[in-house]
């Protein structure tokens, strides 16, 4: 694996505003790592991850014309490959919103345990939330959409919005006093 | 203390994901490529087509210029040759033309023609008149019109060339009269259906009129010849002319050699393990006539072929098989190392020029155009691409397939020979002075055809316009 040729964003942008297949093809593999990152958190499997990023990357080719070069490159992308995700996942968000979330158990804080998490281990957790409140804890925790925002995307009150992300968070606390223990 | 951990588990997610490296961003952009862009992808096809068009546009084009350049010529030859009477309506101008292009040649003919006069006035025992009286009896022509009999006799003389006439001064006519047989044999091939003929053929058939009368009653025809061309002579040629006009009309009927055509093909190209292709060329076609009935077409065509095979592979497959191992071993860097390419789509596109030769049989060409054909065709790729599609399983993730693309293009890369056998019939019908030809068609490899040797067919149907097809 060679190391994408690196080249100033400001460069790539405008040729692939021109229409570039070769500069959007640089494009694509100088930030398919930070995409993927996002994909990852959003999809249930690599496989889906990889088809939200694609999708999302094809959007944004499409739609280079409309970019504002003077707002940073990474936030657009970030919300066109957020919005493709809650795009391709609506169906199963509306399926899980009557989803009970288990009762969680009392959380022992085991702070350490955190910054061992790698990627892996946190989308084993990640796994472990329903959908719509995955998606939510997403949204409102890492990308910083508020409430409002969320509701608005996912069709969903506000307050129903608030719920889901608290009770992901309550099922995150329960797995990591799980994780920790295991390690213990 | 929820939130302190709450807190720390979203930091330490942003920063894992943050700063995520995915080295399979390679993997990612062959996947992207095949949804992106389309349009692109299409665009290739679209030249070919447009190419291919223009390309047949020219050359129906340059035939068209070309076939109506050749026949007018030969009517132009034909029609001052053959049609005295038409030549008469403008008898001053049309005749004295003729006459002058002529003027050279028969200056030796005139002064030939004195001598000789001189040697029948010594000689000869045949009076003027009873020449007129038998010339005029064997000709159907007026008896009282002894210059309708020069005039016969004149046209004789501008026909002849000037051979003819050397033949005739040369050979002391009165003192053989078998040198006549030797005049008729030299002018008959050259002038056909020409009064010479009749003359000739008077004297030949024992009325003892030797050369020299001929030439005593032809000589003031010789001396006077553009005089008597400026007379009209309408009603001395009026029995011989519609005869002859049917005799020229039939002549082009049957005789003209080669035909031209332009025809555009629909066909579903076919060949073995193969979903079956529609498409589409465009070409044009000769036939050269052989007998009344057979006929050897030729022509050139260009034409799309496209092919696709899925994972069935087609017969001969070892570029194929090279190009996956330069994937796998592609591969190897992408980490896709356990990998090993399976074909999942195998393409093939080939624009070809086709030139086929073909023996056609026409059943009856003077009431109707239906035919029967049989031949071979040769030819040339001006564009072949083999696109080979692979599966690649990563090892990543057991239930990912991701997809690489491997093309070949290539141009004029070979030219075949009698590789493929032809078979066609059709009928024809009749817009204006031209036909409409219907002809259904299986073209049939006997080999491998383009750089990959596919062995590949056609079957679809052509529709011809045969250009100023001639038929009662």
């Amino acid at each position: 694996m060679h190391p994408p040729q690196r080249i100033a964003e400001d460069e790539l942008i405008r040729q692939c505003k021109a229409g570039s297949l070769k500069y959007q093809e640089l494009l694509y593999k100088q930030f398919y790592g930070y995409a993927m990152g996002i994909g990852l958190r959003y999809g249930p499997n690599r496989d889906d991850a990889m088809e939200i990023v694609n999708d999302a990357f094809i959007k944004a080719f499409n739609s280079m014309g409309n970019y504002d070069i003077t707002k940073p490159f990474k936030a657009w992308l970030r919300t066109i490959i957020v919005n493709t995700a809650i795009d391709r996942r609506r169906k199963d968000l509306k399926l899980q919103l009557n989803i009970e979330l288990d009762n969680a158990g009392p959380i022992i804080s085991h702070v350490s345990a955190i910054d061992h998490l790698n990627v892996q281990d946190i989308l084993s957790m990640m796994k472990e939330l329903p959908t719509i409140q995955l998606t939510i804890f997403n949204l409102y925790e890492i990308d910083g959409y508020n409430h409002d925002e969320i509701a608005g995307m996912l069709n969903i009150p506000a307050s129903s919005s608030r719920v889901y992300l608290s009770r992901a968070k309550e099922k995150l606390r329960k797995l990591i006093k799980t994780e920790t223990q295991n390690h213990g | 203390m929820d939130d302190q951990l709450d807190n720390d588990l979203r930091n330490r997610i942003r920063e894992v994901f943050e700063n995520y490296d995915d080295e399979h961003a390679d993997e990612g952009w062959l996947l992207l490529r095949e949804k992106y862009p389309e349009k692109t992808k299409r665009r290739p096809i679209a030249w070919l087509w447009w190419s291919s068009v223009a390309a047949a546009l020219v050359l129906l084009f340059l035939g068209i210029l070309w076939y109506n350049y050749a026949p007018k010529k030969e009517n132009q030859f034909t029609g001052n040759k053959q049609h005295p009477a038409h030549s008469t309506q403008k008898p001053a101008e049309s005749t004295k033309d003729n006459n002058k292009s002529i003027d050279e040649r028969n200056r030796k003919a005139d002064s030939m023609l004195n001598s000789l006069q001189k040697e029948a006035l010594a000689n000869n025992k045949v009076s003027s008149d009873h020449l007129h009286k038998n010339t005029a009896g064997k000709t159907n022509h007026s008896k009282s019109n002894p210059v309708a009999v020069n005039k016969a006799t004149n046209e004789n003389i501008i026909n002849v060339p000037p051979v003819d006439n050397g033949l005739i001064a040369n050979n002391s006519p009165g003192k053989n009269p078998a040198t006549v047989n030797a005049v008729k044999t030299q002018a008959k091939p050259s002038v056909e259906a020409n009064k010479m003929d009749n003359t000739a053929a008077k004297v030949d058939s024992g009325n003892k009129v030797s050369a020299k009368s001929m030439a005593v009653g032809t000589q003031p025809a010789g001396i006077n010849m553009q005089e008597q061309a400026k007379k009209p002579n309408k009603t001395l040629f009026a029995d011989d002319e519609i005869p002859k006009n049917k005799k020229q009309e039939k002549s082009e009927l049957t005789d003209r050699a080669v035909r031209f055509g332009v025809y555009a093909t629909s066909y579903v190209n076919y060949a073995k393990g193969s979903n079956n292709q529609m498409n589409l060329g465009a070409g044009i076609s000769s036939d050269i006539r052989l007998s009344r009935k057979l006929n050897l077409s030729t022509g050139v065509s260009i034409a799309q072929n496209t092919l696709s095979f899925g994972s069935q592979l087609p017969s001969n497959t070892a570029k194929l098989n090279a190009a996956a191992s330069s994937i796998a071993s592609a591969d190897n860097q992408l980490a896709f190392a356990a990998a090993t390419p399976a074909l999942k789509n195998y393409n093939a596109n080939l624009v070809g020029l086709d030139v086929p030769i073909n023996l056609k049989y026409q059943f009856n060409p003077e009431k109707n155009a239906a035919f029967v054909s049989l031949g071979v065709s040769s030819g040339t790729f001006i564009n072949e691409t083999y696109t080979s599609t692979y599966n690649l399983v990563t090892p990543f993730a057991s239930n990912l397939s991701q997809t690489a693309d491997q093309s070949l293009h290539q141009s004029f890369s070979s030219f075949y020979f009698a590789k493929t056998l032809n078979f066609s019939f059709g009928t024809g019908y009749r817009i204006g002075g031209n036909d409409l030809i219907i002809e259904p068609f299986l073209k049939y490899p006997i080999e491998g055809l383009g750089s990959q040797q596919i062995k590949f067919g056609s079957g679809g149907l052509n529709l011809k316009f045969s250009l100023q097809a001639k038929r009662k």
